[in-house]
């Protein structure tokens, strides 16, 4: 974790209210992981804004860059939007704990809602070359999509600096008015993919969670016989190694965001209650399974 | 150059700080939180999270919102309570060099009392600062803050009990601060900090509800630095006690304004949220300016506004 004044290399309008912005912070891109965020002292607000880490890039000898996708949401992302290259930004990070792919994983389900797709990104060019992936992302029309230079290699957002889709990728677009790929929700497709997945990985609207919770778990109760499979201790309970779509989704990993205050764990600003207790999301999340969110209680 | 202070100067084991640039209750955790990010060892003071008996859950979501030039928070003093604090944190702070106040909240006078007790002799802990003044807890805290009779209660209870230097920190929710100042002194207090949060609210009008889950919340930030400038002025004329300035110090120019109001040390609060350097930076600022003017102690500069027009 560090602070400092980074310069910013590029900031480009890939879709309309939609940029990325490319930063040279070889301290944090060196270490950063998917998952994990940075914050922006963005000019004149109290509150730092927090960012996905979207992608890392390497300069002359490592990793130097980082990149960040945002949405013009607010008046903060808005100052961010106007920013420009070779001006400076304070960011702090990498912070809190990011996604986490289990050993025997092979095949990697990534869910986005939206602009939820930024840390999937760079969870995706970490995982192409020992795994594959397949990319889902729900948006409500097809300039909400993620414009991956191969889908889209001449609009008039485009740019030099656009990803193209890591080898060993697929994306599967949703969109809900069906200008692009499937109509529909992100979550209504989620159930073809489960068979071949070993592992999920979710970020979007606290909606999207909720309706993969229910999913998951349509009728809550006590006593069920889903139980995750555990790793082989030869203890033989007879407990079996049942790998049911839902234990799937129960090793769900998802990235919550809630209003942060410092972003390091210090203020309790951002405290949620889990079955294991109360989390701070900045500092224990932002990545959480899935089943140990209190969804009931979310209100964030 | 001294910018030393001596903020118990009555106290037996005094509370003696390197410099005047402490940090405030609820904005720096425990301290460890920012070792990575600046050296905490450089400040004048921690104060930690405002802590109670028992641990604490805080209140429900959503406990900030970003207002002008301000936040409003309702953490509800979500804290590991005194037994976790004395078991885990105090250790830690035992190999500091920064002194470590801890902030005590509770809901009745015996709760503070408790906390204290549990807090006597711990190696690592420097000093209490009795917490009067959380607007965001249902029972006790600012409660206790508004009436000078509880206020003085509530200070001479722990007072009697602690060996350990005591600061009150007191409300600004009050008709008249100087009354509720001169009566903790009275009952013992060896400093004064002022102000915690005002009570304040926001409305999210498209969702057509108040923003935070606690419907109410405690508002700072650089909205209410005049107000607490105002204040610490105010209580610096009539008590004869150390005063702590806070409330909206986000520069070495705000730090020296509550100083020469009348505040012997300032506390950071919501800045370390917008940039956890700032403390560091306004202790350098402060130097700064010595170095400039050519003044040799700091103790020079404090409430040296005071009277003048």
């Amino acid at each position: 974790m560090k602070q400092s004044l980074c310069t910013i290399t590029s900031n480009v309008e890939i879709s309309p209210g939609m940029y990325l912005m490319w930063i040279e912070a070889p301290d944090i891109a060196s270490i950063s992981h998917p998952g994990q965020f940075i914050t922006v002292n963005c000019e004149g607000f109290t509150l730092r804004r927090p960012f996905s880490i979207h992608q890392v890039a390497a300069g002359e000898s490592k990793e130097s860059q980082i990149a960040l996708l945002f949405k013009v949401v607010g008046k903060g992302t808005f100052w961010l939007s106007q920013q420009h290259s070779d001006d400076k930004i304070d960011i702090l990070g990498p912070l809190g704990k990011g996604f986490t792919i289990a050993s025997r994983a092979k095949n990697l389900l990534l869910v986005a809602g939206g602009i939820g797709i930024a840390p999937l990104v760079f969870l995706a060019q970490y995982a192409s070359s020992q795994h594959s992936v397949s990319l889902i992302q729900g948006a409500s029309t097809v300039r909400e999509l993620y414009p991956f230079s191969s889908l889209r290699p001449r609009n008039k957002f485009g740019g030099s600096n656009l990803l193209s889709l890591p080898t060993g990728v697929q994306f599967i677009p949703v969109t809900e008015d069906g200008t692009m790929g499937r109509k529909g929700m992100a979550t209504d497709i989620l159930l073809d993919s489960l068979d071949w997945a070993d592992q999920v990985f979710a970020c979007g609207p606290i909606d999207m969670y909720k309706a993969m919770a229910i999913t998951l778990n349509p009728s809550p109760s006590k006593g069920e016989s889903l139980t995750l499979p555990s790793p082989s201790k030869g203890e033989g309970k007879g407990e079996g190694e049942k790998r049911s779509e839902e234990s799937k989704l129960r090793k769900c990993q998802v990235s919550l965001e809630v209003r942060l205050g410092c972003g390091i764990g210090a203020c309790y600003a951002c405290t949620i209650n889990t079955k294991k207790g109360l989390k701070q999301v900045c500092r224990d999340g932002p990545v959480f399974e899935l089943d140990d969110i209190l969804w009931q209680e979310v209100r964030i | 150059m001294n910018l030393h202070i001596q903020l118990a100067p009555h106290h037996p084991k005094g509370l003696l700080l390197s410099n005047p640039v402490m940090v405030a209750a609820g904005t720096f955790g425990y301290g460890t939180e920012y070792a990575d990010f600046i050296d905490i060892q450089r400040l004048g003071a921690i104060i930690c999270k405002g802590t109670t008996l028992m641990p604490r859950k805080g209140n429900p979501q959503p406990r900030l919102v970003e207002t002008a030039s301000g936040l409003l928070n309702s953490v509800g003093l979500e804290n590991i309570g005194v037994e976790a604090l004395v078991r885990e944190k105090a250790p830690i702070w035992a190999n500091w060099q920064v002194p470590v106040i801890v902030n005590v909240a509770g809901e009745v006078v015996e709760e503070y009392v408790g906390v204290a007790q549990r807090l006597e002799g711990v190696p690592g802990i420097s000093g209490i600062e009795i917490n009067i003044s959380c607007p965001n807890i249902s029972a006790g805290g600012m409660e206790f803050g508004i009436s000078p009779k509880l206020a003085a209660e509530v200070t001479s209870a722990v007072k009697n009990i602690s060996s350990l230097p005591l600061i009150i920190k007191l409300s600004p929710n009050v008709t008249d601060i100087k009354e509720i100042a001169l009566a903790v002194e009275e009952a013992g207090a060896n400093a004064i900090s002022l102000i915690n949060t005002v009570k304040g609210m926001a409305i999210d009008i498209d969702k057509r509800k108040p923003c935070l889950g606690n419907i109410t919340g405690g508002l700072s930030g650089p909205a209410i630095k005049p107000l607490a400038l105002y204040m610490v002025y105010e209580v610096a004329k009539v008590v004869h006690v150390p005063v702590i300035g806070c409330g909206g110090i986000a520069s070495s120019r705000d730090a020296l304004e509550f100083i020469m109001c009348g505040a012997s040390a300032v506390q950071i609060g919501t800045a370390n949220l917008t940039n956890p350097q700032i403390s560091l930076t306004i202790l350098e600022g402060i130097e700064n300016f010595m170095r400039e003017k050519g003044t040799q102690d700091l103790t020079y500069l404090v409430g040296i506004a005071q009277g003048k027009s």
